[in-house]
């Protein structure tokens, strides 16, 4: 394993409650990524692991603990503009991650214009370029988000993530919204941009059937904890805790009904 | 992008923007439209009712003269120059103002959104037409003057209403994505706050223009509008109610003017909020 690039320790968010005790959401979690690597998280609803991808992507603060990016602390601190460009986030519903009142292209611009200083013209090349890398037609740029359908809308959701040419991208349930026959083909289309590109991926998901296939490490989250963590494979094939073994058995098993035929 | 126009879902708005089309043409064009001076007075013909002949001179009166023997249709015209223009100014005034505080107050939160919630809550507590008066008798009438009194009793509405829109946008996962990324606040609320308001801004603008008219309507009835020889509508109510028993012109037909004005700016607001319904 390469030095590891982003690395997370003792990360730890309370939320203050008026009536009970304070709720902790994410306790003590810890963890590194290298470059080009793609770690998975697991749990079910509530287990904090959409807590624990906001506190990296910088839009939660956490309570405690430090999240160092190439050995720069960066949790509790004001992030510069370079490491805000460098963490991107993909939202779990693609259609309000879009703001409905621009253009595909404005959505685009954004980050462009926000993190580099291009002129007009290699904005308008910058985004071709983009749209392409997600597979989109070159004439979507003029639409407005309510004219495509999810899956589009998450490709452009991902399309915006790259515009920041980030080196970490946080996909919170990318694909939880979307069609089954849309979902895998987003997930290949983030498998191919890694190759391509050598981003990291934190990869959250809710089950450990979409974690599968793209990631290479895996972290079992449940009730703000870390129940388990391993190599994708290793855990799929010795789950050692309970819990684990029950996500697996989760998994829906396709059983293809047999007919007889006279 | 490509939905037809339907006279029959849109009959509202057609009929709304034609009538507002031509009552604003008629009034703001009233010198080319008005038949008469609306200030010359004529001994010989006080209070000629509507569709008789002027003495003075040759010209049939449509709606009649006033006590001073001026043509009343001309001082409409005139008087809804002079009420629509300062409603327009006013629902302007108080939609910007409003509108940026609403949009702060909500986007913001904590103290600021208190303390500016807290000014509305009073100023809401104070009646409109009171708080006018009171205004009026400190600022002094006058144009001006009446337009920043009516833009302090219209803001409070604006404010109330975009906040509340604001206080669920700011939660939408764009707002978020693009905190995230880093785009100032400034830009957070030009560029994804504002323009998802806009329609529900519009919609209230229209609200409270038809409020404006009555209440500067209102305030010239009692004498605290603008110039008494300047003509407006509620003036000319105001003027005409000591006649009403032998002149029934002078008072009704404004009066009726600024309902119909107000049915019509209702009906386009009742449109407006249709369609951003859809």
């Amino acid at each position: 394993m390469s030095q590891p690039f982003l690395e997370v320790k003792n990360l730890r968010k309370v939320y203050k409650t008026k009536s009970k005790a304070d709720f902790v959401a994410v306790k003590d979690v810890s963890f590194s990524l290298s470059k080009g690597e793609t770690l998975g998280i697991v749990g079910e609803s509530g287990s904090g692991k959409t807590t624990v991808a906001k506190m990296i992507a910088g839009m939660t603060p956490a309570t405690s603990g430090e999240i160092y990016l190439k050995e720069e602390q960066i949790s509790g601190v004001k992030r510069k503009q370079d490491i805000k460009r460098n963490i991107q986030y993909i939202f779990q519903d693609p259609v309000s991650s879009l703001n409905p009142r621009m253009k595909i292209k404005d959505i685009l611009a954004e980050p462009l214009k926000l993190y580099f200083k291009l002129s007009k013209v290699e904005i308008d090349t910058k985004i071709d370029e983009l749209l392409s890398d997600v597979g989109l037609p070159n004439h979507y740029k003029q639409y407005y988000p309510k004219e495509l359908s999810g899956g589009q809308c998450q490709r452009v959701g991902i399309a915006r993530a790259l515009a920041a040419n980030p080196s970490i991208i946080v996909c919170d349930e990318p694909t939880s919204a979307l069609d089954m026959t849309i979902q895998s083909q987003i997930l290949d289309l983030l498998k191919e941009l890694q190759q391509t590109k050598g981003f990291s991926y934190i990869f959250i998901a809710h089950g450990l059937e979409v974690i599968y296939s793209i990631s290479n490490r895996v972290l079992v989250m449940r009730q703000g904890e870390v129940v388990e963590s391993g190599d994708t494979e290793s855990i799929f094939k010795h789950p050692e805790n309970p819990y684990t073994q029950a996500l697996i058995h989760a998994i829906p098993k396709i059983e293809v009904p047999f007919f007889e035929i006279n | 992008m490509n939905k037809r126009f339907s006279i029959q879902g849109n009959w509202k708005g057609i009929i709304s923007i034609t009538l507002l089309g031509f009552i604003f043409i008629v009034t703001i064009f009233a010198p080319f439209f008005s038949p008469f001076d609306p200030y010359k007075q004529s001994l010989q013909d006080i209070l000629i009712p509507p569709l008789s002949q002027f003495s003075s001179h040759s010209g049939i009166s449509l709606l009649g003269t006033d006590q001073l023997g001026r043509d009343v249709l001309s001082r409409l015209l005139y008087g809804g120059r002079m009420s629509l223009w300062m409603s327009v100014m006013s629902v302007v005034f108080a939609g910007v103002v409003g509108s940026c505080i609403g949009i702060i107050s909500g986007y913001y939160g904590g103290k600021i959104d208190a303390l500016m919630m807290r000014l509305a809550d009073i100023q809401m507590s104070i009646p409109s037409m009171l708080l006018a008066i009171v205004m009026v008798a400190v600022l002094g009438s006058g144009l001006v003057n009446i337009v920043i009194v009516l833009s302090i009793t219209g803001w409070v509405t604006f404010a109330r209403v975009v906040r509340s829109q604001v206080l669920s946008l700011k939660e939408l996962e764009y707002v978020e994505a693009a905190k995230a990324m880093g785009v100032s606040n400034f830009a957070v609320m030009r560029r994804h706050i504002l323009p998802n308001t806009v329609f529900t801004i519009v919609t209230q603008a229209a609200l409270q223009m038809s409020r404006m008219i009555l209440l500067a309507a209102s305030l010239s009835f009692l004498g605290l509008g603008v110039d008494v020889s300047t003509p407006t509508w509620g003036g000319m109510i105001n003027d005409g109610k000591n006649y009403i028993s032998s002149a029934w012109w002078l008072s009704t037909i404004p009066g009726i003017i600024i309902a119909f004005v107000i049915l019509t700016i209702n009906l386009f607001s009742d449109w407006l909020r249709d369609k951003a319904e859809v």
